[in-house]
């Protein structure tokens, strides 16, 4: 029992920003009843290769179903639903591991690097506070 | 949702999934199925498309599913929520409102 290819439909959802999770679940369940269709068919006297055709017309277009996922924004991926978060947090993540990367370098020099790594850190922490204050109030004048 | 439904049909859908699902627990063919025979085949919902409505009312908490194995395949059984049955009954509501004012309109409509 041959699986339609779902392929123009996942790359529609991929690029419209919808979760890769989500999208194995929908072709899975889309496979699923594909199959039960094609065995409706078969049940009433089609041949495999009419019955396959007349399975894939009954689930419908591929384009279509895409357009009632991306209708649908609760169906969309996070950083598609709420793309400010993710401005946001990138750089203040970057800056927050900024610190670890000369300490790693450094590994086994103690006390100096520790301080240091402390006094940057703070530093990164101060520094992406007012990057995140200053990104938010920039998202709220928008 | 509708394939061929006319645009009024907006919400219909919803209503029927619902109201089927509120009766017991069924998966996507399942329910396409019993959509067309409980409606005489008045309505017919596409096949595919069904799914993103399903997934949304789930996301929205008006649904909740569970896998089960039947014959060697997993199956995704849909079920209503307090939630979604507390929607069902504003829907149900909203369209007895609607239809008995269409009834009306229709009826005067037939005697002018």
């Amino acid at each position: 029992m041959p699986s339609p290819k779902l392929t123009a439909l996942t790359t529609s959802l991929r690029d419209g920003g919808v979760s890769a999770a989500y999208i194995s679940r929908l072709v899975a369940e889309l496979d699923d009843h594909y199959a039960d269709l094609e065995q409706e068919e078969r049940a009433i006297g089609r041949e495999p290769a009419v019955a396959a055709v007349e399975a894939l017309r009954r689930l419908g277009q591929q384009d279509r179903i895409a357009a009632e996922v991306l209708a649908k924004p609760e169906l969309r991926s996070w950083p598609y639903r709420w793309p400010w978060i993710v401005r946001v947090l990138r750089p203040v993540l970057l800056l927050l591991l900024l610190p670890a990367v000369p300490v790693l370098a450094c590994a086994g020099r103690g006390p100096a690097i520790a301080r240091w790594s402390v006094s940057i850190g703070l530093g990164a922490v101060l520094t992406g506070g007012l990057l995140l204050a200053m990104a938010q109030s920039m998202v709220a004048a928008i | 949702m509708g394939q061929s439904n006319p645009p009024f049909m907006s919400g219909v859908p919803e209503l029927l999934v619902l109201r089927l699902l509120a009766r017991q627990d069924m998966y996507g063919y399942e329910l396409v199925k019993a959509v067309r025979i409980v409606t005489g085949e008045a309505i017919a919902l596409g096949e595919g498309v069904i799914y993103p409505a399903l997934h949304a009312l789930e996301r929205n908490g008006a649904l909740k599913s569970t896998r089960q194995p039947v014959n060697g395949r997993t199956r995704v059984y849909y079920r209503v929520t307090a939630k979604g049955q507390r929607r069902l009954d504003r829907l149900t509501a909203e369209w007895d409102r609607v239809s008995s004012g269409i009834r009306a309109a229709l009826g005067q409509a037939g005697r002018a």
